[in-house]
């Protein structure tokens, strides 16, 4: 088996006749981080939704550490080390921050209903582990005195904290961020940078989709741009930006100003 | 709380005991039965988020298996794991379907099974000559007589305990939380890494195995199992129980099971306890069936109507509101006296932020006073309770025609509350609204977001947008916007064009910002509340409709008010600019008199 982590080959996916993702291919290399970028609704979710297993391609194969994924359901491939954090926060309302954060690490162990009911011992124990690992999350991106609220009730930007929170704790080995820093603060972006360069020195590999150009070019080494589904540029981060198609499809930027230096952030 | 909910378990059963009253001894054991099996229900509905309306089908399921099984001699207490086996087989048979269908469809299939037992019943009753139902006599564990009387009374206490603690257990640990998480969103919940469903259907079959042996113990207390009791009255009884005594809640529930089951008999005691010689107890007593059903019907909806959550949920938002009272009592001096002298160091010198922002806050007065004359939103004072909390302060805010205005802040200052605040929104979200909202001269205070709307006054919330359910084109069509106007959108917005007949549910985050923004433009705003305007747009995007926006405002000469995390886009945009702290104005000015270097280091902690 060759070690890459994950492997996108040639995969095309479709709603409704409208082509989402077009023949996209994409390689990562262990320990690395590669940042997607695209104009809005170019497929930058979908082509996420397609590697957790949520939507099958059309045509092309995704591996991720070697096992196709073409027969797993989202919740195999999580198992597999995959941890995902989400666009939106406003799926899970109902959650004390505490909780959500356990939840990264439920699939982890085997869970049995039985001894639940019936009080084991080792329950309890595995409980209280888990609530002590999720608060000490909590505690490294600074938000332990939020963790017994409920998230409806916190703002916008330390909801998707608490959900990047509750991904590490997983402990992936393959982390997919869906705009981390969306409806964040200038500090809460500098708390999630901090978050994803100490991941950048264990051995974990990271895709990460943001508009924040600024934020990409500080911490990945490849860079991706998607729009209307298809590849438009990859390579080093420098490249991309400099392309001339990234330029006028995603920054709003016509070509004359192109020498210029790097978009809004 | 939860000790006092125990106590008061612990005194009603003593009492109940040591009353001595056979009638109310007995009205309490089925009290509890049916309270076992609204928590079987709500185990299913409140925590798993599967509706069901199949209690009673699952109920008659154990009555049968456990009569029939005591009749041919078997021993009441296997008889009643029988029952829980039962119950569970018919949970799977119930649950797949549940795999694919959902809410009304899901809860057809449950019904299905209501009509699917009481017929089997029926033919097992012709088949074996048992007209009148199978007899479940003399049915006893070890000492106890399971049939209505005080041990049996004693064992329903005790079972019911077991069951509320190892209910309790359950919600707490990880399968409340896997639970949970499929009934907010199976889908994520998939990615995060739980099979939906695996614990859809562990939730299906203990919940049904539960409610089954309730179903068994009803046969054994009342002493015969006839299918014509697990009607669908019988079955809609507890989903009354569960409405009233709110989902989600253990101490709810039973409350609701003791409410729905005990007032028939209140209700049918003091009919009789009437003079006979009055006419109205012959007509009562003759009715008492119509009467009761009607009550059922009218405390339904009253509870539909004002307490949707039912009594647990009205509960939980007292204790709530108490012990953040309790909270802010001794907190509220220490933190009006900081601010106090935040303010007197102020005048004496202080930073040179806060001597600015001294310095706006007295220009400001002198403005105001003017403003408000010819303002197009003039906010005084607003306040904002959510659950007791305080989002909100004390907020004064202008807008005039023309004018556009940013609000900044770090995250939890009280920016989105202002706003949903000002246009009614947390009308519906029953939190308190305090001060005067004055738009064009109207107090909009306490007015539903339907009427601001109406009035010209437009918010895009940063969250829930959209309908996810209707196409783009529908999302226009629904505010009978005109054709030029929807072109004009869509020349803004190029994308959405292409994407018309699409369900919203299906748009990206930033194509959802988009034909929210396009369907505001479209409602010909007087003001216009855009909270967090870049959300999830790409850089392009963003120019694009920043360019846009402007144009609009100018050419429509309305009112704007930006919340923003983006401080040099809204510095750009913004006539005038709001500073929030704590549910307060920091400071407020045109953009060039506030600092930006210190706004980002002292106001946005960055």
């Amino acid at each position: 088996m060759d070690n890459k982590i994950l492997e996108v080959s040639g995969v095309t996916c479709e709603f409704g006749g409208i082509r989402a993702v077009d023949d996209i291919s994409i390689e990562v290399e262990p320990g690395s981080i590669l940042g997607i970028i695209g104009p809005n609704g170019a497929g930058k979710t979908v082509l996420l939704n397609l590697i957790n297993g949520v939507y099958k391609p059309l045509r092309g194969s995704i591996q991720i550490f070697g096992t196709p994924t073409k027969r797993l359901r989202p919740d195999q491939v999580a198992r597999l080390g995959v941890a995902r954090t989400f666009q939106s926060t406003d799926q899970f309302k109902e959650f004390r921050a505490i909780d959500y954060v356990m939840l990264g690490g439920f699939y982890q162990q085997y869970r049995s209903l039985a001894a639940c009911i019936l009080g084991f011992n080792i329950v309890a124990k595995r409980e209280r582990a888990e609530s002590r690992r999720a608060l000490e999350m909590l505690e490294q991106l600074g938000l332990a005195h939020v963790a017994t609220e409920q998230l409806s009730q916190l703002p916008y930007g330390v909801q998707k904290q608490i959900d990047l929170a509750r991904a590490m704790v997983a402990e992936p080995r393959l982390l997919l961020l869906d705009e981390p820093t969306s409806g964040t603060t200038s500090s809460e972006r500098t708390a999630i940078a901090e978050v994803l360069k100490n991941l950048g020195r264990s051995d974990r590999t990271v895709v990460v989709v943001d508009h924040d150009v600024r934020f990409l070019s500080g911490h990945c080494e490849q860079l991706v741009a998607m729009s209307y589904g298809r590849k438009i540029a990859a390579g080093s981060v420098a490249d991309v930006l400099a392309d001339r198609g990234v330029r006028e499809a995603y920054l709003g930027i016509p070509a004359v100003e192109a020498a210029e230096e790097e978009g809004p952030a | 709380m939860a000790v006092a909910g125990w106590l008061l378990f612990v005194v009603v059963a003593a009492y109940l005991l040591l009353s001595n009253s056979t009638f109310w001894i007995y009205v309490a054991g089925l009290t509890i039965i049916f309270a076992i099996s609204a928590l079987g229900l709500d185990w299913i509905q409140g925590r798993a988020g599967q509706v069901s309306i199949g209690s009673a089908g699952f109920m008659a399921v154990g009555a049968f298996v456990a009569a029939v099984a005591v009749e041919k001699g078997v021993p009441a207490l296997a008889a009643l794991v029988l029952a829980a086996l039962a119950g569970g087989f018919t949970g799977v048979l119930v649950g797949l379907p549940a795999l694919r269908l959902r809410g009304l469809y899901l809860a057809l299939a449950t019904l299905a099974l209501q009509f699917i037992t009481m017929a089997l019943g029926t033919e097992y009753e012709t088949a074996s000559g048992q007209i009148a139902g199978v007899p479940a006599l003399n049915t006893t564990i070890g000492p106890i007589s399971l049939t209505a009387g005080r041990s049996f009374f004693v064992a329903l206490v005790i079972l019911l305990a077991l069951v509320i603690i190892v209910l309790q257990r359950l919600y707490r640990r990880a399968p409340g939380r896997a639970w949970l998480a499929i009934k907010e969103n199976e889908m994520s919940a998939g990615i995060i890494g739980l099979n939906p469903t695996r614990w859809k259907l562990s939730a299906f079959v203990a919940s049904s195995a539960l409610i089954s042996v309730s179903g068994g113990l009803l046969g054994f207390y009342t002493l015969r199992v006839d299918s014509e009791s697990f009607s669908l009255d019988f079955a809609i009884t507890f989903v009354a129980i569960v409405i009233v005594g709110g989902l989600g809640s253990i101490a709810g529930v039973i409350t609701g099971a003791a409410l729905i089951t005990v007032t028939p008999y209140l209700l049918s005691t003091w009919t009789s306890s009437l003079p006979s010689n009055l006419p109205i107890s012959q007509w009562l007593s003759s009715n008492i069936d119509y009467i009761n059903s009607g009550f059922y019907g009218i405390i339904l909806l009253a509870f539909l109507l004002f307490q949707p959550r039912g009594i647990g949920g009205a509960s939980r938002a007292l204790r709530l509101r108490l012990i953040r009272r309790l909270d802010r009592t001794p907190g509220a001096e220490t933190a009006v006296a900081s601010r106090a002298a935040g303010r007197s160091s102020s005048t004496a010198g202080g930073t040179p932020a806060s001597r600015a922002s001294a310095v706006l806050g007295e220009r400001k007065l002198t403005e105001h006073s003017e403003a408000v004359e010819n303002a197009l939103l003039a906010v005084d004072g607003l306040g904002v309770y959510r659950s007791g909390a305080c989002a909100v302060d004390s907020v004064d805010l202008t807008v005039l025609p023309g004018e556009v205005v940013a609000i900044l802040g770090r995250n939890g200052a009280g920016k989105t509350s202002t706003l949903r605040g000002i246009s009614g929104f947390f009308l519906t979200e029953r939190s308190r609204v305090t001060g005067r909202i004055m738009f064009q001269g109207r107090d909009i205070r306490g007015m539903s977001p339907m009427a601001t709307a109406k009035l010209g006054l437009v918010l895009v919330p940063e969250r829930e947008k959209v309908f996810p359910n209707l196409t783009v084109a529908e999302h226009f069509r629904v505010i009978g916007a005109p054709r030029s106007e929807i072109d004009r959108t869509f020349e803004l917005f190029p994308q959405l064009a292409n994407r018309t007949q699409s369900e919203a549910g299906l748009l990206s985050g930033g194509e959802r910002q988009m034909l929210a923004l396009g369907v505001a433009f479209c409602m010909k705003p007087k003001l216009l509340m855009v909270d967090e305007l870049s959300l999830g747009l790409a850089p392009g995007a963003v120019v694009r409709l920043t360019a846009a926006l402007k144009e609009f405002q100018q050419q429509a000469g309305i009112g704007l008010i930006l919340v923003e995390q983006n401080v040099s886009a809204a510095m750009e945009l913004a006539d005038r600019v709001y500073v929030l702290e704590a549910g307060r104005v920091e400071s407020s000015g045109r953009p060039s008199e506030l600092d930006e270097e210190t706004l980002l280091t002292t106001t946005l902690g960055g």
